[in-house]
């Protein structure tokens, strides 16, 4: 018989690391230098879309209209949600900033302090790691994850001020297939042993 | 097979909650309250009510999982108290999800309706009445 769980209701949460960060253990919180870059509950209604877009070709053999067989000829991995976290950190992540570039300036000459970003100029998208994290489908109060080694933030950053709605900046994180590997999915299935 | 006591798990749930418990200590009841409470006032207390609601879009497929609307009333002696046994009512159900009582897995609560101050018509007892719409398992956990 099915198990209730195998059904993953509510958004992730989503982690970032500098790329080349150890990937945590399943059952560890990320700590180190994996950061949150938006919990579940400063999270937009449309949750975290995990997007795997692919260019798929049919081959025909001469004289038939059918296809023999089928290439990939491309294959992507996307990242997006909405934050609704306005500190500097997830705006700069948002942005396409290295949260490391943050310049934090004392108070001082009559102002408070404060933490202030530049917009990126360089044409080299800002890359880091990321982990999605959510329920398992295959264990009650088990962990699941999407692991991104490499992901460029290609947002266009949009943070609307109104009246009658939250700031949001919207995240979309590319993956790219390098020497780290790509995109890897893994759900908890047994309990956890020492 | 019988779909998991998902009234039971959201009064279960709500008397978990040490906010909750610090406005009406134990007093969360399924439907409505207890005899023992009839008097001419009524202390901080919360009944859980079963309120319908139309089909969505789990049963318009063979997933065992579904929303139902829960009517949730919140008493106290005065209004002001039922508005404070609500205010600790709605961000617990606000932040309900991916919770298990027993074989029941509750995955979100959605307020559908948010508080209004009423008073019973019998009783004249103070009360703030909200619904949400919970989303739950219709088959058992293991």
């Amino acid at each position: 018989m099915a198990e209730p769980e195998e059904v993953i209701v509510g958004p992730a949460d989503v982690y970032w690391s500098p790329v080349g960060e150890a990937r945590p253990g399943l059952n560890e919180t990320p700590g180190g230098n994996w950061e949150i870059v938006v919990a579940s509950d400063r999270m937009g209604e449309k949750g975290v879309i995990l997007r795997a877009p692919r260019t798929a070709t049919d081959i025909n053999s001469v004289g038939s209209i059918t296809p023999i067989k089928v290439v990939n000829t491309s294959a992507g991995f996307e990242v997006e949600f909405d934050s609704m976290d306005s500190r500097v950190e997830p705006v700069a992540l948002g942005a396409g900033i290295d949260p490391d570039d943050i310049e934090d300036v004392a108070a001082g000459g009559g102002n408070g302090g404060y933490s202030e970003i530049t917009l990126p100029t360089s044409p080299i998208p800002f890359q880091a790691s990321l982990l999605i994290r959510f329920p398992s489908p295959h264990l009650a109060n088990g962990v699941a994850e999407y692991y991104v080694p490499v992901a460029n933030q290609v947002g266009t950053m949009e943070a609307g001020f109104t009246k009658d709605g939250a700031t949001m900046i919207t995240h979309i994180w590319r993956a790219v297939n390098t020497a780290a590997g790509w995109v890897k999915y893994r759900a908890q299935t047994s309990a956890v042993s020492p | 097979m019988s779909m998991p006591d998902v009234l039971g798990a959201v009064v279960a749930y709500l008397r978990g909650e040490s906010d909750i418990a610090t406005e009406v200590g134990a007093r969360v009841y399924g439907d409505a309250l207890p005899a023992s409470l009839s008097g001419q006032t009524v202390p901080k207390s919360i009944a859980v009510r079963m309120a319908g609601s139309g089909f969505d879009q789990f049963d318009r497929t063979f997933v065992p999982i579904g929303s139902t609307l829960f009517e949730i009333r919140c008493y106290g002696p005065t209004a002001l108290d039922a508005a404070q046994v609500y205010y600790a009512v709605q961000p617990a159900m606000r932040r309900l999800k991916r919770h298990y009582e027993g074989d029941c897995l509750i995955h979100a609560a959605t307020p559908v309706s948010k508080g209004t101050s009423l008073r019973e018509p019998d009783t004249r007892w103070f009360f703030v009445r909200a619904t949400y719409s919970v989303l739950a398992a219709e088959e058992a956990a293991a």
